[in-house]
Order: C-alpha cells, then structure tokens, then sequence
C-alpha cells in the first residue's frame, strides 16, 4: 500500500490549509508528531569513505520503502528509521582546501568552509594546521542541551586517531573554529571518566574534589593573567584551553549519575587495547586493539553514559575519513579507503564493509530500544541518532547524493520512511535539527544556506 | 571535467596506495614543477591556480641570487617571522618530568597522540587543548605528584616538619623556577603558598604538597613554553628575557628543560647577545648529551615520516620470517646511523645521503646480506647497493605496503620530502585504478602503462621514475635484482630539478640528490619547520636562504647548521604580540 504525504495531499487540494480527515493511508507506520515532541539526546554515528549506492537505496518510496542489501540489517528498527538520500553538501566543494577527504569531514558536521592554516597544505594536499570553519551540529546541540549535564557531550572513537593521517580527516566535531573535539578512542578511559568517580566511596570523591577544586582554581588564575599579555592566536589558543579545564572541571565536581542508569550496573569494559598483529595492506595507522570489539564497548558505554543521564549528547566516530582499516573481522583483505578508489572492482567487498556499519549502527539502535532512560520511555524514543558519513561514493570522492539514516526522534520525525531530496544543502538537515530541540535557527554553518528541510516531521 | 576514465586499467584487481594514483592531466600536466611555496602561498599553488610555475631547480637558485651570492641583488632583510605559543610535545613533556622530577614513568605516552603536520609532532599550528587532553594532564599532574612525594624531605630540601611554611615557601620558590623555568613572582609565590594553606586545612603535609607540585604541572608557564619577552616601547620586535632563550636553546637542542649550566646562564643575564647564545648552543652539541643526540634524531625520524615504522606490519605470507620485533630494531638502526654520522663522525648531508655503511642490530645485518659489524658497530654495505638514508630498510619498509613495493609513494616522498616539490591534487572526480602487476612481469613493467595514460602522466612521469629507481628493495628493503623472474630496470631520470638527467639505480639516486642544491635547501627548510615548531612561510625564505648558504659553505654540517639557526632573527627575537 502506498503512503500519501499529508503534504502532499495539501499541495494537492491547492495549498489550502484545511483540516483532513486521518486517513489510514496517510498514517505512516509511526504516529505523526504530537504537538511539541521534542527529541532530548543528539547522536552521531560515523563510518567514512562513502557507501555502495546501488546497494544502499532502499527500493521504493516514502512508507513503502524495501530494504537494500547494506541496509538490510535495521529491519527491525523499520518503523523508527527515517532513510534519506539526495542532500549535497555543497560546503564539501567551495571549502578552501583541496584533499576530497579534507573537505567532506571538515564540513560535513560543522556545514561551513574550513580555515587553512598558516602550513598551507601538506602531503597529498591535506590542510596541515588549518580547522573547519565553526562549531559542528553536534557541538551546537550540546551547548543548549548538554549544559546541566556532567558531560557537555560525550566523544568516542574506534581508531579513530591516527599518527600518520592529517588532522582534518581524523576528526569531525568542533567546538569551533580550531578547537577540534578529540575522540576518546579508549573504552577503559571512557569508563573511568565517566564512573570513576561513583565507583569510590562518598568520602573519597569528596577529598578529591576539595584538592582538584583549590588547584585548579589556582591555576586558572595563571591562564587568566597570562592570556592578558598575549596575541590574538596565542590568547585564543589558551582561551580553548580554559574552555576545556572549565568542561574538566564539570565533569569532575559533579557527582553521582543522578539517574537510574535503565537498571544498568555499570561495568567496566574488559576490551584491551594492545598492540595487536592486523594484517594488512599499508596501513598506516598504528593498529591497535581489535576494531570490532572496541566498536561494541564504545556503544554500551555511550548508552549506558545516556542511560545514567551523564550526557545528552554522543557521537562516535569509526576510525576516520579516508578510513584505512582493514576490515579482516568480515574477511575483506584490503584497506577500506584503498578499496574505495575502484567501486567497480571491490563492489562486494565495499557492500560487505557497508553492511557490517549497518549491522553496528543496528547493534546501537538494539540497546538504545532496549534501555530506558530515566523518563521511562526507551532511549531510543526520546533520541535523535544520525548516521553519517563524508561522502556518498569514494571512488569520485562524491560529497553531494549523500546517504543519511536518522532514527528515534522524539516524536520530532515522521519515521518508518525512505524520503530524497533533490540537492537540497545539508546545512538545512542541521538548521531543522536545531529546530526540533528548540534551538531557534534560520541557517547552520554558511549563512548562504538558509532555510529548513520540509517533510521531516 | 568529469574523469571516470580509470587511471590505466579499470577493473584490475591489485590496487596502490591511492594517495599516489591520483592524478590527473587537468591537475598536473605543468604545473607538477613547481615548489611547494612556503606557507599559505603553498595553499593558492595547488589546482594550477596560477603560481609562478617554477621548478625546485629555480628556487635551488634563490639563495645565492638572494643573499650575498655576489650574482646581483641586495640581501633580503631577514625578519623575525611568527612566533606561536609552544606547548610541549609528548616527547618534550616525558623528557621535562624526567629532568625535573626524574621520574621516568613517561606519562606523556598516556596523551592523545600530538598532531603531525606533514610528519612534525612540534608544529603549534596544530596544538589544542581539548577536555580530553586537559583530562590526561590532570592525571599526569597527579601520578606525578604522588610519585615524587614518596620521599618527601629529598623533594622539599628541607624538614617541613618544625618549620612548616619556611621550608615550603622555600620548596615553591626554588622548585617553581625550575618547573616554569623562570623566577616566581612575589604574587605567584604567595598564590601557590596559598593552595598548599589550603590543602592544609583538610590534608596532611604530603596530600598538600601534592597539591603544590599539581598546580605547577598544570599552569600554563609549564605546559607552554611562554616568551614575552623583554618590553620595550615603540619596538616591532622583542629581545627574549635570558631565561626565555635557555629554554628556546633547550627545547631546540635537548628536547627537554635547560641544563644546570643553561640555567646559571639565565640567572646571570648572560643569553642575550648573538654571541652568549651561539656559544651555549656550541657547548650542547660539542660534548652533545644524550638528549642532544636524540633530538637530532629525532628530526630525521619526522621528517622521513619513520614515526611509525615500531609498529611496522608486513604481510607473513610474503615475508614468513618477519616479526614485529624488527620495526623497533629499523628505527634504532636509522636512529643510530644519524646520531653516529653527526656526532664523532663526519656530520655532513652528503654521508648522510650517500654513506655505504650502517650501524645496525644482528637481525638487520642479516636482511641486508652483510657481513657482520666490525667492533666499532659499523656495518659495511654493499657500495653498488647502498647508499645512507634511502636506501635504509626504516625509509623502505615504511614506503612499501605489506606485499609488495610502493614505487609511488617512494618517489612521491623524495619528489616532496627532498626536492620541497608539490604535486597538485587529483581532480575530484577520477576514477583511481592502479596498474596489475601479471606474472613475469614487474612493478616498472606495470607502471609504463600507467604514465602513458595521458590523464596520469603529468604527475607520474615526475615520481614514479623517481620512485621505480629504489625497485631494487623489496617491500622489507631488502636487495632483489628480479621481480617475477625477470630482471629489474632501475633506470630513471629526473625532471624539474637542479640535477635534471638520466641515472640508474638507487645508488645513482642518492648521488643526485646529493649533488642538488635544492635538496640542500629543502633540508634546511625542514630543520627550520623542527626547529622553529612552524612552517616556514615566505617571510621566511631570505632565513632559509640565508642558511643554506652556510650550511653549503660549512660542507653540508648538520650540527653546524643547528648552531647556525640560533643565529638568526627569527631565533633571537619575538615579534609584539599582535
């Protein structure tokens, strides 16, 4: 059965705004949005070099969608997923810079040309110093809902930090300009940081407080008069790091996880991140710890971290753009970002790679369903989850045609659906992201690209 | 224009690395000479937007057209250039605490890795502090300090115990001027006074102390290498305080806080002429300490991108005797091939470049075929097959994939690395197949095919005769003379360079570039980006001339070269902050 748009039927009855029976037909799977529903966690979820389009289109429209080869795995979570394909990010291709991988990941979140540095470009034309241009959505989100939380906003990493890749494409959430958000690639840190100071006793938190407290105040005293005789760039870069004790600071003072967890004891992750022997095909990143085993513990983390209400809002990032694992847990031999150059010739390998992000991205929405947070409802419900990634085809390094999967949405989304777009920028994605948490916005990132995406809700 | 024309033969299994198989006519065909401008410039060259198209041969030729070279032409003022806040690296932050605190427990290893800018850990264009980074400092910070509380009255220098505060004032002036190497203020004094009255009140003597040593481990005036300056009115640049200089003298040379005597220099206000300075910078490197001879490593590591090569993979089906133990044992053999060549030996770029002998481990003797080390460590190579830095098994194995050799980025990494040459990006929209490599035949065979494709031709035809020079040395560097049973061809040329013309082999290579004045300069213009924790910029171009000049008069030293470089502007002096 084929789903009417209730915008479409508008359209059709002349634009006039008249009060429609619900017609079953028109119900998509999941309820309409109920007046000022409004998702409460952001999340991003990231896997690079581009998909296999052929195998990532859903087949059909709207509600009736079928689901493709790569996406196949989220059957289950049909009814919450809202499939989009046909945004461009345009910002991708007026960006200065000039390394493909540079530009879809320094805009990609942030929706704004970045800033070469003063090193110009190095090695095959990455920006050797430079920064995207402003905050990335993600940060933006936080800083309006994540404030009252321990944690502003949570950022982790599957391998995601590599010595030989240049710093653009090893990182895609800003707090601004030149002030890079660094993901934690280490599960056993994002446990100590987020519960090493409910596992000891009251006593102890206390006495450590009282120390961190006096110190720190201390020091900040140094950075204040120190930034006062200082340059512009110098003064900025230690007002960034300010920022960054003063989040420290949050994080550490704060105590308890002021929520029942979803009933969730919070264990530590047992994943090591040892050296391990990845067999590959000149890889260049150190490779260290098992790249799937790292992925699982990474999201029961940031679930169980939302669960608690420690943050609102999580990304995590699989390895980086221009990504060079060698996904060897699914028997596909050679490094993604090498396969991704020849979509002809690595076609099933690089539908395999898809899928298995499929299956991860499944795995988050499983324990996002199967968690409630703290209002009861599943977290699943009450978050906005974005999979995203810096290009749609990495063999022409495509930045345009871009292939998004939203799910939950609070209520915000009309879900259940495959929707395109027709070349719309993705800064209208994120300016409607704003909106739906109640972030008033006419545009995101460059102000050329005004406006919101209809049909979401 | 949009290519999906593949770049020579679509649908052919075997794929390179593709960072090096991506260009293009539109994007290379004459522009591929020109030289990597020095700083943002380098950003408007790429595309062929238009810079001055010349090769590295052209800008070999600006330093003697520019700076006394007697060929016409006033010298270039040299300025004083930026100057951003340094914070320490991982390796600069490990070496401090271990100075300081001699502790030895290297906790920088737990930090986010620093950002490489073009293989430089020590850029500070690329240094932020995020939470995550502001987090690992804290609890170094704290590590740090229980650690060297243990022995409470070898730290304090005195018995807190009696004489409480006396003794603590004391510790904080005397320890304070290490850690932020610099003496307290008044103020500054009483503030960290103040933390430890503090802490009194709810903690015991060492939980206070602790507290003390934590707030010098976080200020600023440790983790960055702070220089106002000395101020004066009207001025555009600054003379460095005495104690600003030992540590611009330290961190450059030792990678780590001033010595003893760098730091009775600064008391006595005896670092602020020329002549104080070079004379310091003289003794570090004439009995060099260890940390000396590390730093000087340290550069080659980062320059020829060896950073990784510890953790070094190759493929066990190719090469079943391989371990990962060997990584470590290349870096070591690199490491110490340098630090002998320019410490006790004769420190020159030419041997560096050129020398057929080696200092190396047992395991690395053997992949080279070699005879044993003779009792002074020297191992001697095969002079027809080996020639210094290039054609070491570190450089080799690192520009190699795991099977097979990577003739591309090989050539690609000397074209960039020594010539300071750019190669343009790919056009966006190529479609990226390396050339199959079939059975009898080789890489070279392959790689014909892929420069007479004209969409790949403008940029290949500059590296990959480069590159496929060095295809004598398997993936793990060691020596072949056929691939597939049939005889390898190392002849090649180079184009757009000072030493333009046809040689053959790896060994002739070496020799080129030896011979080139634009790989003088562009060693130099490295050494400048380590030493001066930034990219050289085109302001910077008449220092880097400049000191090419005497690095080619004083026969190519590269220890002189350091001393050289504490000599100029833009090592005395600061720009006013703007």
């Amino acid at each position: 059965m084929k789903v009417l748009s209730r915008r479409a039927l508008l359209r059709g009855s002349g634009g006039i705004a008249v009060a429609l029976p619900l017609l079953d037909a028109m119900l998509s799977p999941r309820r309409a949005r109920a007046a000022g529903a409004m998702p409460k966690r952001f999340i991003v979820f990231f896997s690079g070099n581009g998909t296999i389009m052929q195998a990532w289109a859903p087949g059909g429209t709207d509600a009736a969608f079928t689901f493709s080869p790569i996406l196949a795995p989220l059957q289950n979570h049909r009814n919450q997923l809202l499939i989009m394909r046909g945004l461009n990010n345009e910002v991708a291709y007026t960006t200065p810079g000039s390394n493909p991988h540079d530009m879809g990941m320094g805009t990609m979140l942030t929706g704004i040309g970045m800033k070469i540095g003063p090193s110009g470009l190095g090695r095959a034309n990455h920006i050797i110093d430079g920064s995207a241009g402003g905050p990335s959505i993600d940060q933006v989100i936080a800083g309006n809902i994540g404030k009252a939380s321990r944690f502003t906003s949570l950022s982790l990493g599957v391998q995601s930090t590599s010595t030989i890749l240049e710093p653009m494409v090893t990182r895609m959430a800003y707090r601004g300009s030149f002030d890079p958000v660094v993901p934690q690639d280490d599960p056993g840190k994002v446990f100590a940081s987020l519960f090493g100071n409910t596992m000891a006793s009251q006593a102890e938190v206390l006495s450590v407080q009282k120390r961190r407290g006096t110190v720190l105040d201390a020091v900040m005293t140094d950075y204040t008069s120190l930034m006062s005789k200082l340059g512009t760039d110098d003064r900025a870069k230690l007002d960034r790091h300010v920022t960054s004790i003063r989040e420290l600071e949050k994080q550490l003072l704060m105590t308890g996880t002021g929520a029942g967890c979803g009933g969730i004891t919070p264990m530590a992750p047992t994943v090591s991140l040892t050296p391990v022997a990845c067999l590959q095909d000149a890889r260049p990143a150190t490779c260290v710890g098992d790249f799937a085993s790292i992925g699982k513990a990474q999201m029961d983390l940031m679930v169980l971290a939302l669960a608690c209400d420690l943050t609102r809002v999580a990304t995590l990032q699989w390895s980086t753009a221009e990504s060079t694992v060698v996904h060897t847990e699914i028997g596909v031999t050679k490094e993604h970002h090498l396969m991704s150059h020849d979509d002809v010739t690595n076609v099933d390998a690089l539908t395999k790679v898809n899928t298995w992000y499929a299956q991860q991205f499944n795995y988050l929405l499983d324990q996002l369903t199967a968690t409630k947070g703290p209002d009861g409802a599943t977290l699943l419900d009450g978050s906005l989850v974005f999979w995203v990634n810096e290009m749609s085809r990495g063999t022409d390094h495509n930045r345009r045609d871009l292939a998004y999967v939203l799910a939950g949405g609070g209520g915000a989304l009309r879900t259940g659906r495959y929707v395109t777009f027709k070349g719309d920028p993705h800064n209208k994605l994120y300016t409607t992201f704003l909106n739906m948490f109640g972030i008033p916005a006419t545009y995101f990132g460059d102000p050329s690209y005004t406006g919101t995406l209809t049909g979401l809700s | 224009m949009r290519m999906t024309k593949p770049c020579p033969d679509a649908g052919l299994a075997r794929l390179l690395a593709a960072s090096c198989l991506m260009l293009a006519a539109a994007a290379c065909t004459g522009v591929v000479g020109q030289v990597t401008g020095n700083g943002p410039g380098a950003g408007s060259t790429m595309g062929g937007s238009g810079a001055a198209p010349t090769g590295p041969g052209a800008d070999a030729s600006a330093p003697s057209s520019g700076l006394g070279g007697g060929e016409g032409g006033l010298p270039l003022p040299l300025v004083t250039g930026r100057a951003p806040l340094r914070r320490l690296t991982r390796v600069e932050y490990n070496n401090t605490v271990r100075a300081l605190l001699n502790d030895t427990s290297n906790p920088a290893l737990q930090f986010e890795p620093d950002t490489l800018a073009d293989g430089f850990t020590n850029n500070a264009d690329t240094q932020n502090v995020g939470t995550t980074l502001a987090g690992e400092y804290l609890a170094a910070a704290e590590a740090l300090s229980v650690s060297a509380t243990k022995d409470l009255p070898a730290l304090l220098g005195c018995n807190p115990v009696g004489a409480e505060t006396a003794c603590l004032r004391s510790f904080i002036q005397q320890f304070g001027q290490r850690a932020w190497r610099r003496p307290l203020t008044p103020e500054e004094i009483d503030r960290v006074a103040g933390v430890y009255a503090t802490g009194r009140v709810s903690f015991d003597i060492p939980t206070s102390t602790q507290m003390v040593l934590q707030t010098f481990l976080l200020s600023p005036y440790f983790l960055y290498r702070v220089e106002l300056g000395v101020p004066a009115a009207g001025a555009t640049v600054l003379s460095l305080t005495s104690w600003e200089m030992a540590s611009r003298l330290s961190y450059f040379l030792l990678g780590s806080m001033p010595d003893s005597a760098l730091f009775a220099a600064a008391q006595q206000d005896t670092l602020r002429t020329p002549q104080q300075v070079s004379a310091q910078a003289q003794r570090l490197v004439s009995a060099p300490a260890a940390a000396t001879q590390d730093r000087f490593a340290q550069f080659f590591t980062e320059w020829l991108h060896l950073i990784n090569v510890d953790n070094l993979q190759k493929d066990i089906v190719a090469f079943p005797s391989f371990t990962p133990s060997l990584g470590p044992l290349l870096r070591q053999e690199t490491e110490t091939f340098v630090k002998r060549t320019l410490f006790g030996g004769p420190g020159d770029l030419v041997t560096l470049l050129t020398a057929p002998y080696t200092y190396a481990s047992p395991e690395v003797v053997q992949l080279y075929g070699a005879p044993p080390a003779a009792a002074d460590g020297r191992v001697t190579l095969n002079p027809k097959q080996r020639a210094g830095l290039l054609t070491q098994p570190a450089f080799l194995a690192t520009f190699a994939k795991a099977a097979t050799t990577d003739p591309v980025r090989r050539g690609k990494f000397i074209w960039e690395g020594l010539f300071c040459g750019a190669v343009p990006p790919p056009p966006a929209n190529l479609m990226i197949t390396a050339p199959k490599i079939p059975p009898g035949t080789t890489t070279r065979q392959a790689f014909e095919a892929h420069r007479a494709s004209p969409a790949c031709a403008g940029c290949h035809r500059v590296m990959d005769p480069i590159g496929l020079t060095l295809e004598n040395f398997d993936a793990l560097g060691r020596w072949r003379d056929t691939e597939n049973g049939v005889p390898i061809d190392v002849s090649g040329t180079l184009t757009g360079t000072d030493v333009d013309g046809p040689f053959v082999g790896p060994v002739e290579l070496a020799q080129k570039l030896a011979a080139s004045q634009t790989v003088e300069n562009c060693v130099v213009r490295q050494f400048f980006r380590f030493g001066f924790g930034r990219y050289d910029t085109a302001d910077d171009a008449p220092t880097t001339d400049s000191l090419t000049e005497q690095f080619r008069k004083g026969k190519e030293n590269l220890v002189d070269l350091a001393v050289s470089m504490t000599q100029v502007p833009a090592f005395l002096q600061l720009p006013v902050p703007q």
